[in-house]
């Protein structure tokens, strides 16, 4: 089912950069140019696509005559939510890094995950303070990154 | 020979070898922790090596990488569980004598073996490679065209799974090198008119979401039973970690050998590293042996074939990637990256003007082979901490890291988003059986390939046949058809031996 549908995802972005590209000019009056290499990788990509949804296609309908359509669909719940929440940790750190600074923001953003994670409440302070600490004391200091400051820094 | 001294007094000197010191505990600190590859290993200290002198950040990275490819063997003789997927030939055997209490023995055989596997590994590189630049001197947009393709299309036939995805992920990278203004027209391409996407994407922060980001998100969605939070077995270890290292030696000196060379020439093939040559030896080692029966029940032969093919490959990866620019794997592809942030464009006239480079680069190689013994001896010893450090507290950390390190390539908040979405993209498709070291590949190869293309389809006039008009562009073609029919050929060799080798290397390159 997955790959049925990534290999849709593929069509379309392959077909999307075929397009886009006969956009891109050619060299002096020759008919190929900054078009023609995006072009080759969309069809490989539009052509893979069909032949991973060709492929799936087939599997989903043997699978669907054995047990009955209703076991393909996603299971409900919201386990599959689980891996995207360090995703939101990136993204929330992107947007309070620049007020908080990038230390209390990661401490913030690894207390919080330890906690998710099932780690008890004094440890979880005590290493996300102390890593936050460390890797920011890294980068700035040693390696001279300019980490945000935020209000830290006032 | 002023050079060779140089190139020496490059490593050899206080600063250097301190970062080669905490290269390797880092590298045993990584590889030794289930889930956590050598890979993400290298891609994490990529950052911090941003700000190091180039010999010692290459010295960082060599001696990660050997040192992590070591340590993946200990928590599979302690756990059952291969620290990194290039132990994952050999981990039945490993825990079985583990489970006798002799983990000790086997994790010194495989210390050894490591060792003199990565100084074999660095003498192929250290002979084959200026020999193969002066070849490569000659070599004109054609046959770098061809190499490229080579360096692609081993990196989808030859490695373990699907054709096809392995194909639709490479094909994913070569769009994101496309990303930036056209080296040619000069034309912006789908940079989404954000100005920090002109100059292509940087493909640290993308290395980083590949091989980090993607480990914490998988972390998470396994719940509790994370990798490494399984108890250590009861087992008492006895034995110490050296004794018995001779006698196994002088019995299996033949299977170190050809270990040895077996692994650095398939390191030195572009696309295929230090997991498929840990595989491919392991099964050439059971089908040669003359008790095969014992494989898989704690038996030392294969052992000693695979431990030390794999550090080989690391070393033997170098060469294409240091003299033609293609990486032989997913963590020379990283080195690449390096080496042209560094001012050392690979190819072959990094042997010329950076002679004493080169030099000091062959000299860390042998270091940091070097420092596997007492790096890899304190770790077999303390094996235990390993075991008790659990993922869970590690992952929030290294998420930290993956995006203060992301940032720092070049203080740009973009790179975090870039990080982020290649991430998020890759554990998708991951998790759908899709192979990355192809991305990867695609990605490095993209601009090299798109250049080469394009300067030859100009110079030919657009005629294809001028692809195979000179001698050596004919073979590089030729033998990328070989590679092409490669499945095909194995599945028959494989049917005439009756054991579906490169079938067993199910989940080899994903990290």
């Amino acid at each position: 089912m997955k790959d049925l549908f990534l290999g849709l995802v593929f069509l379309a972005l392959g077909v999307a950069v075929i397009v886009a590209s006969q956009e891109f000019p050619n060299v002096g009056d020759l008919s190929y140019g900054a078009g023609l290499f995006p072009s080759l990788i969309g069809a490989g990509m539009a052509i893979g696509g069909l032949f991973l949804m060709i492929g799936s296609g087939r599997q989903v309908i043997r699978e669907a005559s054995e047990n009955g359509a209703a076991n393909l669909l996603p299971r409900p719940g919201i386990g599959w939510l689980l891996p995207f929440v360090p995703c939101v940790a990136v993204i929330a750190y992107i947007y309070i890094s620049d007020t908080l600074g990038a230390l209390l923001s990661m401490a913030l953003i690894m207390f919080v995950l330890f906690c998710l994670r099932g780690v008890r409440l004094l440890p979880a302070l005590i290493v996300s303070a102390i890593s936050a600490l460390v890797i920011s004391y890294a980068f700035t200091n040693l390696l001279s990154v300019p980490l945000p400051q935020g209000m830290l820094g006032i | 020979m002023p050079e060779f001294i140089d190139g020496l007094l490059l490593v050899l000197n206080l600063k250097t070898m301190m970062v080669v010191v905490i290269a390797a505990l880092f590298g045993v600190f990584v590889g030794a922790i289930p889930g956590l590859s050598a890979t993400m290993a290298v891609a994490l200290l990529v950052p911090i090596t941003f700000y190091m002198d180039p010999v010692a950040a290459i010295a960082a990275v060599i001696t990660t990488a050997a040192m992590a490819i070591f340590a993946g063997d200990i928590p599979g003789a302690y756990l059952n569980i291969p620290g990194t997927p290039s132990s994952a030939a050999y981990v039945g055997d490993a825990s079985a004598l583990g489970r006798k209490g002799r983990a000790r023995e086997v994790l010194g055989i495989n210390l050894i073996c490591s060792v003199i596997g990565g100084l074999a590994g660095t003498v192929v590189l250290v002979m084959i490679a200026p020999k193969l630049a002066e070849a490569a001197l000659n070599f004109s947009s054609f046959e770098y065209f061809w190499l490229a393709i080579l360096g692609l299309s081993s990196a989808v036939f030859i490695s373990p799974g699907s054709l096809l995805k392995g194909f639709l992920s490479l094909m994913v990278g070569l769009l994101l090198a496309t990303v930036g203004l056209d080296m040619i027209t000069g034309t912006p391409r789908f940079t989404f008119d954000v100005p920090d996407l002109y100059a292509g994407i940087n493909f640290i922060p993308v290395m980083i979401g590949f091989f980090a980001l993607n480990e914490v998100m998988k972390l998470f969605a396994s719940r509790r039973q994370a990798p490494g939070e399984i108890q250590e077995s009861g087992v008492k270890q006895t034995g110490t970690v050296f004794g018995m290292v001779p006698h196994y030696l002088k019995r299996y000196w033949r299977n170190l050998i050809r270990g040895s060379s077996v692994g650095a020439l398939i390191g030195a093939l572009p696309g295929a590293g230090a997991d498929i040559a840990a595989w491919i030896t392991y099964a050439i080692s059971k089908q040669r042996s003359k008790e095969p029966e014992k494989f898989g029940t704690g038996h030392m032969e294969g052992i000693v074939d695979a431990s030390s093919a794999n550090n080989a490959a690391v070393c033997g990866a170098w060469v294409p990637a240091l003299v033609f620019g293609i990486p032989g794997d997913s963590i020379t592809a990283i080195v690449i990256g390096v080496l042209y942030m560094k001012g050392m464009n690979p190819g072959p006239t990094i042997f010329m003007n950076n002679s004493e480079m080169v030099y000091g680069l062959f000299t860390a190689f042998f270091v940091a082979n070097l420092i596997l013994i007492p790096i890899g001896y304190l770790a077999i010893r303390s094996a235990h901490i390993f075991a008790i450090t659990p993922a869970r507290l590690l992952m929030p950390i290294i998420l930290c890291f993956c995006i203060v390190g992301a940032f720092a390539i070049n203080n740009s908040i973009t790179d975090i988003w870039i990080m982020l979405l290649s991430g998020i993209a890759v554990y998708y498709i991951s998790s759908a059986d899709f192979p990355v070291a192809p991305a990867i590949l695609g990605l490095v190869l993209g601009g090299i390939l798109e250049n080469n293309f394009m300067t030859s389809m100009l110079k030919a006039n657009g005629n294809v046949m001028a692809f195979f008009e000179r001698p050596i562009s004919a073979v590089l073609g030729g033998l990328v058809l070989l590679i092409a029919l490669f499945p095909l050929l194995s599945k028959l060799w494989a049917r005439r031996t009756g054991q579906a080798m490169v079938a067993n290397a199910s989940d080899g390159d994903v990290r």
